[in-house]
């Protein structure tokens, strides 16, 4: 096949990079031996959420724009709006409604009933720029989400009340069933027909929006959520749960749908060897491009800890780890310089779980390599 | 590949992928099923769980898994664990030797009674046999020099049902230059529906004897299958699993089109009927963990069909027997209801799929006509000799 790009790794960050490149007119090809991280997220991009104490940060784009010397990629800051901005309108393009991308964090809130900033979120997920009441509705069998125990939490963080309703179970209920049982039953009519008759036969608190877990559904969601706010004259929402996380599996799927309808080839190997225009597959297949890692660092991916803390590129076998940048957060930017780009892991001087800006490491990474490549393309000739 | 079987970590990425989950609420799902029955069994707690029979094998949850547990292939062994009753056990004896059933042609005409003694469901058609019906003259002198052998893997579904894709394929190979052997001679299976069916050792039996038989032709350079379940069962399972590696390298048919001489595209690029044509292209599950996806829709851009929607269901719920087993009807028409949702709203006038069970079974269920690419590819060229016909 004809290909401009291979991007290895179907993760959050190759899946972007793969999009910018099809927009930019390139053949695309994504090469993964494993699915990426995505289903395991609630769906939200965080872009910097606490600052160093850990108190968390109103204006992201301010807080940015106060280290701009030091962050890396440099200069990329100048670019932030512009490349939320392309995030949800991409999203948009695929049937993820989300937000515009606003001046400040917004809240959310976590299965515990705390709240949490983040800056981009579909708008299934529940975000407000200003707690209020809002009810939570618990369902059987969620150990992640009781109502009673997040209503507590809430009022107390924020002083607003906090409604809470239990439902009962259905008759295709199993005792077994996780978040993502309940989300497939929601999907199908049966489901929704299900909830639809017995929300219509409770009393509502008269204020605030319903908060669900985030079971409403996984192809269907968006429709089935504005269909139940118009019936029951109210803001519907939901609030992510840790894994199975519903929510990154609807970005997944039509994420790989839209890549796949714009004729990009999902190649599944897993890459022993990587050059610059060539990767290797473990069964001799070979894939010819320009070649992006995009191969993460949290599960089974690029990255492997030797034991005398050496840190090793698992696809190119290059140490990463080196000289005065020598600890794991140093990696990832730095080899984007290298011969062989790499996007999304771990960036010098970022922490994503320590200051919640993994959806912005994400777009730094992805956006500086594209430009590199875009550049590459119009000085060569390349891509159409 | 065992290396794999106790490092799950537990991060339930397998389930999202599961297309049994996805509609089936009684479905433990991969991660019960496979990683966490394998280690209680190691700890001697040696219990099947009820519902292991419904998983289809399509090994999805396997290629979502970051560090390569072995998922599909645990529940292969629960299931070989499971004692399910006398009749069904002789059932599933009958359809894990598919080369076997095949030779007896007509399971379409069973009456519904006996189908239902005999546990295979009524709602999913059985197979007629569809036969080469034109002289096997040819498509006209090959388009270039020589390039070697290609043996074409004739699998137990084309052996019985389909002969015709056999006929359209091999003429398409001798085409782009290519001397073809059908292979192996006699009644084989690569083992695939044994091990799907929870009979890892009898698969891996008739794997040998198939291995043997294609052992002896000696001057093949490649094995083309027709099939992408044979084909991921000789590329993986015979290496990883039994630790055969096939006699020849293993190239579906569908990546060797792509590499046909230039002048065969060239030409049935003058096909200009079939550019408004909506086609539907549908990579089985197998095929997708095996090699990825895309493939086919390439393929059916090349050959001249420029309308082309990529399947949006995973699995459609064919899996290989899987459908014609009375217990796992309604799942599998479950499946295939999301492809009948999207070609309802397509409307194609073809589907591209890569298996004659697929085929078998999305053609039932959306009423349009699904074929292998062998078949889409040869009637193109057909297309492009009446055009060029004075
Ligand atoms: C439970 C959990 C929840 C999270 N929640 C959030 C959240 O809400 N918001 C947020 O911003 N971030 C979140 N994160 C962080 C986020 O997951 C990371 O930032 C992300 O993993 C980085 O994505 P990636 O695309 O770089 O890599 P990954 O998602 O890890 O993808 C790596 C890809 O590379 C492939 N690969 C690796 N090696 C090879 C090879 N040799 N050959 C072929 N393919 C290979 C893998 O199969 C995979 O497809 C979460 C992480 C976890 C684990
Ligand atoms: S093989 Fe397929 S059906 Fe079976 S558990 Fe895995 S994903 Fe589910
Ligand atoms: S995907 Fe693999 S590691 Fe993750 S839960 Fe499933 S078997 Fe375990």
């Amino acid at each position: 096949m004809a290909t401009d790009l291979v991007v290895v790794g179907r993760g959050p960050a190759g899946l972007l990079l793969s999009s910018l490149a099809v927009q930019a007119g390139a053949a695309v090809s994504v090469v993964a031996d494993g699915l990426g991280t995505l289903p395991l997220w609630g769906g939200q991009w965080d872009f910097r959420s606490y600052d160093t104490d850990g108190a968390p940060i109103t204006d992201p784009y301010a807080w940015w724009r106060a280290r701009e010397p030091h962050t890396s990629p440099p200069g990329v800051t100048r670019g932030w709006l512009a490349y939320w901005q392309h995030l949800a309108a991409l999203w948009t393009e695929m049937g993820i409604a989300v937000n515009p991308p606003g001046p400040n964090n917004q809240w959310t809130v976590t299965p515990l009933g705390h709240l949490r900033p983040t800056y981009l979120a579909p708008s299934w997920q529940y975000t407000t720029d200003k707690p209020s009441p809002v009810i939570f509705v618990g369902v059987p069998g969620l150990t992640d989400f009781v109502p009673t125990a997040m209503a507590r939490v809430y009022e107390w963080a924020t002083g607003a009340t906090a409604y809470t309703m239990m439902l009962e179970t259905p008759p295709a209920w199993r005792e077994t069933w996780n978040a993502l049982n309940w989300a497939w039953f929601l999907d199908a009519p049966g489901g929704q027909e299900w909830l639809m008759r017995v929300l219509r036969g409770r009393s509502l608190p008269s204020e605030g929006p319903l908060l669900f877990p985030q079971i409403l559904g996984v192809d269907h969601a968006q429709a089935f959520i504005a269909e139940l706010a118009k019936t029951l004259s109210r803001r519907v929402a939901e609030v992510p749960l840790p894994p199975v996380s519903v929510g990154g599996i609807r970005v997944q799927r039509r994420w790989d749908r839209w890549l796949r309808h714009h004729a990009v080839p999902f190649i599944s190997g897993r890459v022993h060897r990587a050059e610059p225009d060539q990767v290797v597959l473990a069964d001799g297949r070979k894939v010819t491009a320009r070649v992006v890692l995009a191969t993460g660092g949290v599960l089974g991916g690029g990255l492997l800890v030797e034991a005398d803390g050496t840190v090793r590129d698992a696809v190119t076998g290059v140490a990463v780890s080196f000289g005065e940048h020598d600890d794991l957060a140093t990696v990832g930017y730095l080899e984007t310089t290298g011969p062989i780009p790499v996007v999304g892991r771990m960036v010098k001087g970022w922490n994503p779980d320590q200051y919640g800006e993994g959806g912005a490491m994400i777009l730094s990474t992805v956006h500086a390599v594209h430009q590199r490549l875009m550049r590459h393309s119009l000085e060569t000739g390349t891509w159409r | 590949m065992w290396s794999g079987v106790d490092a799950c970590l537990k991060c339930t990425l397998c389930i999202t992928q599961c297309p049994v989950v996805s509609v089936n609420p009684d479905f433990p799902g991969p991660k019960a099923l496979g990683p966490e029955w394998y280690r209680q069994k190691q700890r001697g707690g040696v219990a099947t769980l009820p519902h292991v029979d419904d998983c289809t094998f399509c090994q999805l949850c396997e290629a979502a898994c970051p560090v390569e547990v072995p998922i599909a292939h645990l529940i292969a062994l629960h299931k070989a664990a499971a004692t399910p009753p006398l009749r069904i056990r002789v059932r599933d004896g009958i359809l894990a030797r598919p080369h076997r059933a095949a030779r007896w042609t007509r399971w379409a005409g069973t009456s519904r009674v006996m189908r239902k003694v005999g546990g295979i469901s009524g709602k999913t058609s059985l197979p007629r046999p569809r036969r080469a019906r034109w002289s096997p003259s040819s498509l006209g002198q090959p388009l270039g020099p020589c390039q070697g052998r290609v043996g074409l893997f004739v699998d137990c579904y084309s052996a019985g049902y389909d002969g015709e894709v056999v006929e359209q394929a091999s003429q398409l190979l001798t085409l782009w230059g290519f001397n073809v052997t059908l292979m192996p001679q006699g009644s084989h299976c690569c083992g695939a529906a044994a091990y799907a069916a929870g009979k890892p050792q009898l698969a891996e039996r008739e794997a040998r004897e198939t291995w043997s038989a294609m052992e002896r032709f000696q001057d093949v350079d490649f094995l083309v299958t027709l099939n992408a379940t044979c084909d991921a069962t000789l590329r993986d399972e015979w290496p990883d699993y039994f630790g055969i590696e096939p006699p020849m390298p293993v190239v579906p048919f569908d990546e060797m089109a792509l590499r046909a001489p230039q002048e065969f595209w060239n030409r049935l690029g003058r096909v200009s009927s079939s550019a408004e044509v909506r086609i539907m292209t549908h990579t089985t599950c197998r095929g997708q963990v095996a090699r990825g996806d895309g493939h086919l829709g390439e393929l059916a851009h090349r050959a001249g069909f420029h309308r082309v929607e990529p399947s949006d269901a995973p699995c459609c719920g064919a899996a290989g027997a899987y459908a014609f087993k009375i217990e796992h009807e309604d799942t599998a028409q479950q499946l295939v209801a999301r492809l009948v949702e999207q070609s309802s709203h397509v409307r194609p006038q073809g589907i591209f799929t890569d298996s004659g069970t697929c085929a078998l079974h999305i053609e039932q269920a959306t009423q349009v006509k699904t074929r292998h690419p062998a078949y889409w590819l040869y009637r193109q060229y057909l297309e492009y000799q009446k055009g060029e016909a004075p």
